[in-house]
């Protein structure tokens, strides 16, 4: 059984109600459009952030929190139960994490925005408590994953990177009020690399063996390089951690080599898939998830220079935007375009002479356009306003990314108003 | 890629289709304002192929697949992905004789503005619908069978597919 099968072996009885995985998705539409306002807003910070509690920290958690992490448990809770064929025991919990996630991250974003420091450590207990519920729903699902031994081994180094990004994060929060850490920089170093790479990223690594191959009509990446990319992207993982937290440039050093060597073979995995694919024409999604794998190296290669500060004295945030928004957040939505229509279509039924709808009648394509172009042109300029410390330039580039959110939000809610057309299908076509 | 023939086979037929459906949406995207001009040699030979190609999909694959393969998961308590492949089958089939006549038609007389817009319709609702399709099927039917079917089930729906090759 291939990775993918159990996507229509059965899968409609472990597919979840479409309300509860798209609530997620809606909630990090809002949460882009969101974080494009607050950098809008804070552009000074922004091309210059190395930490510290200023508007623009509320940036990066509405990214990281509230976009990438929002989507993934979406897309978690629904693909791994049908991906391993083992569903769900019980939706309640996947709701609560929902209800305590969200809402934290609202109240832990604004008040990082303000500068509100009890109540930052509020919001992040809220958070906390939904992402320790949604570790041990994934963390009972990966036991179970046997048949997957690749994407479960991704998924139990990314539960172990969001237990130490959460206990590093709270320790953080605390930190503002009370002081306690010794090298407060040197623990929000490891914060980023664990949640950025760690948890998101070995989230991002592991589910492209499988999300990948099902877009290109492709077999399944061979299990011995996957292994060793699997082995090299955990080590990288580690030693940048500890080299963070350390204060150890040649761990830093280390760490990149080995994150590269792990990028190396996962991208030769990855562009091997779409070369032996059936699928040539992948489509605007395709442009956005190349132009991440391009960036997942250069993040790397940034990040090592600015550890040895090579890198300018914005080099820290040109890391940042090239880890968060140019290979997490680009890959994230050019994944997400394909996912909503597909899962939207899972729920589709087809009743008696009624032909079940197409993907292209289950989204609209326009928004998506406005969207690619929007983002590409975003980032660009934000790396541009980074680079030559342009606070103005920043603004510009917030704004067309704004716009490029609020397109991408158009096309989620466009999605979930079609939702009822995949339960009732069309007329069967006549073909005259 | 399967050790199975039978799912062997079906993934090369896919293989062909999605190929074909490749080079329509290609074929359509390059005359979206008007049928092409005139009948060149390149263009008369894809609306051929692409008519033949899209018959033996409709006819002979999925008559196999409805006859055999889902009737055979059906006996083994798996009727579900045969019937949501059978719905896609029906929503397929009209459109894909439709467009056999048409490309025939048109690589023989050319297509006036009436029967391009047509073509340019009914091809691009058949290749959305059958890129999907076969999505589905190489990611959940053919490994199904690779897991569910024993030799002598296997030997013997071979000799079926084979007698209708």
């Amino acid at each position: 059984m291939t990775a993918a099968a159990g996507f229509l072996g059965g899968a409609k009885s472990r597919l979840l109600p479409a309300s509860i995985p798209f609530r997620f998705f809606a909630a990090a539409a809002l949460f882009h459009v969101a974080m494009w306002v607050v950098l809008i807003f804070a552009a000074e910070q922004v091309i210059g952030f190395r930490g510290g509690m200023v508007p623009a920290l509320a940036a990066v958690h509405l990214l990281v929190l509230g976009v990438l992490t929002t989507t993934a448990i979406g897309a978690a809770v629904q693909l791994l139960p049908v991906a391993t064929r083992h569903a769900l025991a019980a939706h309640w919990p996947i709701k609560l994490v929902f209800w305590m996630f969200v809402p934290g991250i609202v109240l832990l974003t604004a008040s990082m925005y303000l500068g509100r420091i009890e109540l930052v450590i509020a919001g992040a207990v809220a958070s906390t408590a939904g992402l320790l519920l949604f570790a041990g729903l994934l963390g009972d699902n990966l036991r179970r994953a046997g048949g997957l031994p690749i994407v479960a081994a991704y998924g139990w180094a990314a539960l172990a990177a969001l237990l130490a990004v959460i206990l590093l994060g709270l320790a953080l929060s605390v930190d503002f009020a009370t002081g306690f850490l010794r090298d407060h920089a040197a623990v929000v170093r490891a914060h980023a690399i664990l949640g950025g790479y760690g948890f998101m990223g070995m989230l991002a690594l592991g589910f492209s063996h499988v999300l990948i191959p099902m877009f290109a009509l492709s077999s399944a990446p061979e299990k011995r390089p996957a292994t060793a990319g699997f082995l090299a992207a955990a080590a990288g993982v580690a030693l940048g951690s500890f080299g963070a937290v350390l204060g150890h440039p040649h761990l830093l050093t280390a760490a990149t080599l080995v994150g590269l060597v792990a990028v190396g073979i996962h991208l030769w995995l990855m562009l091997r898939a779409l070369r032996t694919g059936m699928r040539k024409r992948l489509g605007l999604s395709f442009i956005l998830v190349r132009a991440a794998w391009v960036s997942l190296p250069l993040s790397l290669l940034i990040g090592l220079a600015a550890s040895h500060d090579r890198a300018g004295p914005n080099g820290p945030a040109l890391f940042g935007l090239l880890l968060l928004g140019g290979w997490l957040l680009t890959f994230l939505l050019g994944v997400l375009q394909r996912i909503l229509p597909f899962l939207a279509s899972m729920h589709a039924t087809a009743p008696e002479r009624r032909a079940p709808p197409r993907l292209s009648e289950l989204g609209a394509t326009a928004p998506l356009n406005v969207h690619a172009i929007c983002h590409g042109t975003a980032l660009a300029g934000l790396a541009g306003a980074i680079l030559f410390d342009a606070s103005a330039a920043a603004r510009v580039a917030g704004t067309i990314g704004l716009l490029g959110a609020m397109a991408f939000a158009l096309f989620t809610a466009d999605v979930i108003r079609r939702l009822p057309l995949a339960s009732h299908a069309s007329p069967l076509p006549s073909g005259g | 890629m399967f050790a199975n023939r039978i799912s062997q086979k079906l993934h090369e037929e896919h293989s062909a289709t999605v190929a074909i459906m490749e080079r329509l949406e290609a074929l359509i995207a390059s005359y979206r304002r008007g049928p092409p001009a005139g009948n060149r040699d390149a263009e008369v030979l894809l609306l051929r192929e692409i008519a033949d190609g899209v018959e033996s999909e409709v006819k002979r694959h999925f008559d196999f697949e409805e006859q055999h393969l889902f009737t055979f998961l059906d006996t083994i308590g798996d009727a579900a992905i045969g019937a949501h492949l059978t719905a896609e089958h029906t929503a397929m089939r009209p459109l894909g004789e439709r467009l056999a006549a048409l490309a025939r038609t048109g690589s023989s007389a050319g297509f006036d503005e009436a029967s391009w817009s047509e073509f340019q319709r009914v091809g691009m609702d058949l290749a959305e619908r059958m890129l999907t399709h076969v999505q589905k099927e190489e990611m959940a039917l053919l490994p199904l069978l690779e897991d569910a079917m024993d030799a002598p089930m296997e030997a013997r729906l071979y000799d079926a597919y084979a007698a209708n090759a």
